[in-house]
């Protein structure tokens, strides 16, 4: 059994990367809150310069948000590469089956209907309110495509696919990354350098403020969401099911 | 030792956990639990949003593993209740085969899941894939003709025709198995009845003129009453086999190898000796 020789030393040598890792980890955990840097002006000048009560928010929409650009577009190619390969991949493509196999179980069907709505109205809050407590586009994004994943798992992903239109999500997840591109474009028109915020910060605390963090993390949400139902459909596509 | 400090052990101990999980489904969880610790870690670290995009990812990629092993964890067989090789005890399945198969997805880290079906529809299931691996006394008669993987033999065994007894057409009664045994090669696999059960309702009330079956279901008959009925003994050699989706070439030769290491330990010969002796 050479096969299975090669197999346990391959499990072998899994187990002793991850755990150099992990030690990795724990070790570069324990400089924490050791090194003063330039994250101490951050949050002493955050709020001032961005209006965003969430410093985090303020770091990776407004000061960093050059890298922020580069992250949405790691996630658009993952979304992308995707399709591609779902796309490419011939060959016998299973029949569509209207129901799931889950969703017999009627616990199931009357869990994922209660608590999709629940996990909607968390990921939006977390969307809105991405300037002011922690959340944000990203965040709320993954937990609003972790909801529909739910819906499909309830309720089958076909019927679910039907009623999220293939062109219109087509057409959304376009408009929000050419959204995301333009709005960072935006910014010369008003005689303000590039990537720099042009709306006014508004009231730290508020809703409608902090300049156009909360458009930013409107946009992120709605691409994320819009991407990780993408990739769903496709896996639903090509398995024939969930 | 502050929280973050425990949690910061417990992690390499979780992640060694889910590493060396036969079962897919025990490593899931243990990523699961990963994925709840490390966003403890996060949320610790005053890093909350982190933490959020964590267990919403975290949850998010569960499911979706549990959905995919939902299909691949389960090493699905299917098969007609048979005598002695695959039968049902109660509320548990046992038999020879099933001995078999255990070890099997045993083997492969695989739940064993069996269905009982008409022996007739075996084939379409695994050509469909939906299921992996026939089983239930599965004879073949000609290797060539079926598209489906056959595994090696595990078992010798022989073919009975069995057909009423009539007094003044005794001849047609053996043309008959000879159109009987035709049919049988064309299809690949000897067997032509629906479920063991209707077969042997079905010769109880003399319902059945002929049919041809293996040598166990042979035995398992014999304790009924056969005396209206001729038997003839096939002379071919034949031996019990598994069959095989045709998309799972992996499968087939890890059974042959299975098989073949479970004969040469010796195991096999007990397993047989505890069923059939």
């Amino acid at each position: 059994m050479i096969a299975g020789k090669r197999l346990t030393a391959q499990k072998t040598i899994a187990v002793i990367v991850a755990l150099v890792f992990l030690l990795v980890v724990l070790f570069s955990f324990s400089f924490i809150g050791k090194r003063p840097g330039a994250g101490e002006e951050f949050i002493r000048q955050g709020v001032e310069d961005t209006g965003a009560v969430n410093i985090v928010a303020a770091i990776y929409l407004n000061y960093r948000l050059f890298d922020t650009i580069f992250e949405i577009l790691v996630f658009a190619l993952a979304v992308i590469g995707v399709r591609f390969h779902l796309h490419a991949v011939k060959g016998k493509r299973p029949a569509l089956k209207e129901t799931p196999f889950l969703s017999e179980s009627n616990v199931v069907r009357v869990a994922g209907d209660l608590l999709a709505p629940v996990v909607a109205l968390i990921s939006l809050f977390l969307i809105v309110t991405g300037h002011l407590t922690p959340g944000g586009g990203f965040s709320g994004g993954a937990l609003l495509g972790t909801g529909i994943l739910l819906l499909a798992v309830a309720r089958g992903g076909e019927q679910v696919g039907r009623s999220l239109n293939d062109n219109v999500v087509d057409r959304l997840e376009q408009i929000f990354f050419v959204g995301i591109i333009a709005l960072s474009l935006l910014p010369p028109l008003f005689g303000r350098p590039l990537l720099a915020n042009f709306l006014p910060l508004g009231e730290p605390g508020h809703l409608l403020s902090s300049g156009w963090i909360p458009l930013y993390n409107l946009l992120i949400g709605g691409k994320v969401f819009i991407g990780i139902w993408a990739m769903i459909y496709c896996f639903i596509r090509h398995r024939g099911d969930v | 030792m502050t929280t973050l400090q425990g949690l910061l052990l417990l992690l390499p101990v979780i992640a060694i956990f889910a590493l060396t999980r036969r079962r897919p489904l025990g490593a899931i969880l243990g990523m699961g639990v990963f994925s709840i610790l490390l966003a403890g870690v996060y949320l610790l670290s005053h890093a909350p949003d982190v933490a959020l995009v964590e267990v919403a990812v975290g949850t998010a990629f569960l499911t979706f593993y549990i959905l995919a092993v939902r299909k691949k964890g389960k090493l699905m067989v299917v098969g007609d209740e048979t005598p002695y090789l695959l039968y049902r005890q109660g509320e548990d399945i046992v038999g020879l085969e099933h001995e078999i198969l255990r070890g099997f997805a045993g083997e492969l880290g695989l739940d064993l899941e069996i269905l009982f079906i008409p022996r007739q529809q075996v084939p379409k299931w695994l050509v469909s894939e939906d299921a992996d691996i026939g089983a239930g006394g599965i004879v073949p008669t000609t290797r060539e003709k079926s598209n489906l993987l056959i595994s090696d033999g595990y078992l010798k065994t022989r073919l009975f025709h069995i057909s009423r007894r009539s007094t003044n057409k005794r001849v047609a009664g053996i043309t008959g198995s000879r159109a009987l045994k035709e049919i049988e090669k064309k299809n690949g696999i000897a067997d032509h009845h629906e479920y063991f059960s209707d077969l042997c309702a079905g010769i109880d009330e003399g319902k059945i003129t002929k049919c041809s079956v293996d040598l166990v279901r042979f035995i398992a008959l014999k304790r009924q009453v056969l005396t209206n009925y001729n038997i003839e003994r096939d002379p071919e050699d034949l031996s019990y086999v598994f069959a095989v989706s045709p998309g799972e070439k992996e499968i087939y030769e890890g059974l042959n190898t299975y098989i073949a290491r479970l004969r040469s330990s010796g195991e096999l010969e007990s397993i047989i000796e505890r069923y059939l002796k």
